[in-house]
């Protein structure tokens, strides 16, 4: 089990790297020079070449980047190029209220996704399995920037029931906090919970035709027993990859939602570092966001190696 | 002779097809008495599997139908409701499969998959059952059973997960213990140390069981009684002893012509049955053997379903023309 866990954490690490370079590589090729765009009209030579230098911008590529990694081992992303600040602190400022709406979204993804897969699974090819396939047709085909404005017109500007945008801090309201939360987490969950009601039906159905389940009706175990002792813990399995690729998907989507809700998290923060040519900090934020994907799939295979004893023995 | 536990009378089972109706057992009546055991026989595809699984109603009704009536101690169980069915699996009827490599839940251990039916249906606690667990699984001839029952199926060889499906199978004190093809899916030692397992444990306690096989020559260690069925019906009915030595059925006969004889050299010349078992979605209107039977005549075998006679009790056959062979 160490040994599985130091592996993983080795390959995770790899990755991260391998994040690093691709990051850097991207910002460095793209065309806009960062202190071109940084100065706009007001430019001027001498003090572009010094904007240059003192940015590091000015050294070979492979030069920046290794003092960049140097500094990031240390814990140290630099300084925003824009605004002068530590990028450390910046992510950190807006990681809570991503890992907030994340988490938000994925739970009522699954809150949404189980027994919508589950009770279309024991019934299916009945009207209720069809009821539910259509449902989360809708829901996948669902572009997340059109349900989010959807969202916004009916159940704020119309209804009035819940904000249009913005965050509020837990600690300052907890009512507030949740109403805020309350749109843009169910923009992202139904979603995602669309995407993985399908894979939760079939990994259902595919373990209720197995022989396991023929042997545990033949012990007179009720339906219901079947598909919680039997069905399920083995369901769980490939429900629990999905829902890790799922997150992955899921960050995505934040980058949009947390626009579209005025959300101060990290998606919006990478989102103007692109704008603004930050480089510094679009490689900060990158580097989190990969880092919390990352983290969660390893969580993921960890559940995998508790959930599947074949692979916990070999 | 005391009355059956176990009485079938005129079971049928079809299913609704994409291709039609698909008539799997077509009128099966036997009875079972305690302490015995009941072989089926018969090819691949003959509906052994269903009529077993029809009488425990483990089938899906739609796209299954089952008709006739199955009567345990006297009560219909096609009749009962869903509460009672479960109360009689596993505590009154138990049944193991074929292939002991899916049977068992791969994801739970061996002690759990063995106590869930204690704790149902005797009511034990979590450590009595395991207790009794360990038990069973000695009995069954599972060495350090105190070790093996926190492992998991696919620590365990193929014999072994069949002894614990037989353990399972056990653990209530069932009256009727059905065996469909336990050993089809082992390997020829393993096979024959099941069959002597099941065979040592019915003697010790004593329950009936019906023991489903493709096999006619594993069918002489183990069974009273044999039943030859083909295409859903009943061919032939007798003491295994009668059976072996006076086939009186020509499909009985084929059957018995592709076993190898003991002390036989030469295994090439063993004599198949030529053709295929009948396609239940287009089922012959007479005999379903008549189309691979080199005895069968236009006039009957093709017309009329032949029945049992019910003169010759302890021997019975569906043939118009059954072979004249004396024991
Ligand atoms: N659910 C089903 N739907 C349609 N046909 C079935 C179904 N189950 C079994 N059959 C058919 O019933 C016949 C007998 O099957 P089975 O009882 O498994 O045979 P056996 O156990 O004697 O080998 C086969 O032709 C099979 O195709
Ligand atoms: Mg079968």
């Amino acid at each position: 089990m160490s040994q599985f866990l130091t592996k993983r954490i080795l390959q995770m690490l790899v990755a991260l790297l391998g994040v690093s370079i691709v990051v850097f590589a991207l910002i460095h090729l793209v065309p806009g020079d960062p202190v071109r765009v940084a100065l706009g009209t007001r430019f001027d030579q001498d003090l572009y070449d010094m904007l240059r230098e003192r940015s590091g911008l000015d050294r070979p590529f492979i030069e920046q980047y290794f003092a960049w990694l140097g500094n990031a081992l240390t814990g140290d992303l630099g300084l925003s190029f824009r605004n002068s600040q530590p990028v450390t602190s910046l992510v950190l400022e807006r990681l809570p209220a991503t890992i907030t709406l994340a988490f938000a979204a994925l739970f009522v993804a699954i809150v949404v996704a189980l027994p919508a897969g589950i009770i279309s699974a024991v019934r299916s090819g009945k009207p209720l399995d069809y009821a539910v396939s259509a449902a989360s047709q809708v829901g996948i085909s669902m572009p997340d920037f059109w349900a989010g404005v959807m969202y916004i017109l009916l159940f704020a500007l119309t209804l009035r029931w819940l904000p249009s945008s913005g965050y509020v801090s837990f600690l300052e309201s907890p009512i507030e906090w949740l109403r805020h939360l309350v749109l843009p987490a169910i923009t992202i969950g139904l979603i995602s919970g669309s995407v993985i009601t399908r894979f939760v039906r079939s990994a259902v159905l595919e373990a209720l035709n197995q022989d396991y389940v023929r042997t545990a009706r033949a012990k007179g175990l009720s339906e219901w027993r079947i598909i919680r002792r039997h069905v399920l813990p083995n369901a769980w399995i490939p429900i629990v990859t999905v829902v890790g690729l799922q997150l992955g998907f899921l960050m995505g989507g934040l980058v949009v939602v947390e626009v579209i809700f005025a959300w101060p998290g990290l998606g919006r923060l990478a989102l103007t570092a692109v704008k603004d040519r930050d480089f510094t900090l679009l490689q900060g934020a990158v580097l989190y966001i990969a880092f919390m994907f990352l983290t969660i799939n390893l969580i993921v295979d960890l559940i995998y190696v508790r959930l599947d004893p074949r692979v916990r023995v070999s | 002779m005391s009355d059956p536990i176990l009485s079938v009378r005129d079971l049928r089972v079809r299913f609704g097809t994409k291709r039609g109706v698909a008539e799997v057992v077509n009128g099966i009546s036997y009875d079972l008495h305690a302490g015995e055991t009941l072989s089926i026989v018969g090819e691949s595809g003959s509906g052994k599997s269903v009529s077993v699984l029809a009488l425990m109603r483990l089938l899906a009704e739609p796209p299954a139908a089952i008709a006739g009536s199955v009567l345990l101690h006297g009560r219909d169980l096609l009749k009962a409701s869903h509460r009672d069915m479960r109360s009689v699996r596993g505590k009154d009827l138990a049944m193991i499969f074929q292939d002991p490599m899916t049977s068992l839940n791969p994801v739970r251990t061996v002690g759990y998959q063995l106590s869930e039916s204690m704790s149902l249906h005797l009511g034990l606690t979590a450590d009595s059952a395991r207790r009794r667990a360990i038990e069973l699984l000695d009995m069954v001839g599972i060495p350090s059973p105190d070790v093996r029952i926190d492992e998991y199926p696919h620590q365990l060889s193929g014999g072994m997960r069949q002894r614990v499906m037989i353990a399972m199978g056990l653990s209530c004190d069932p009256d009727v213990l059905i065996a469909d093809e336990p050993t089809t899916a082992l390997d020829v030692t393993t096979q024959a140390q099941i069959t002597d397992l099941v065979a040592e444990l019915q003697q010790r306690i004593g329950m009936a069981v019906i023991w489903i096989t493709h096999d006619l020559g594993v069918v002489a260690g183990i069974a009273d009684r044999v039943i030859v069925m083909y295409g859903g019906r009943f061919m032939e009915e007798a003491g295994v002893n009668d059976l072996y030595a006076a086939p009186n059925h020509p499909y009985t006969d084929g059957l018995l012509g592709s076993l190898p004889m003991p002390g036989a050299d030469r295994p090439e010349k063993l004599v198949t049955i030529p053709g295929l078992p009948p396609d239940p979605v287009a089922m012959p209107p007479g005999c379903p053997f008549a189309p691979r039977c080199v005895h069968s005549d236009a006039s009957r075998c093709h017309i009329e379903v032949p029945v049992f006679e019910p003169d010759r009790a302890r021997h019975l056959v569906a043939c118009h023309y059954p072979l004249q062979v004396t024991a």
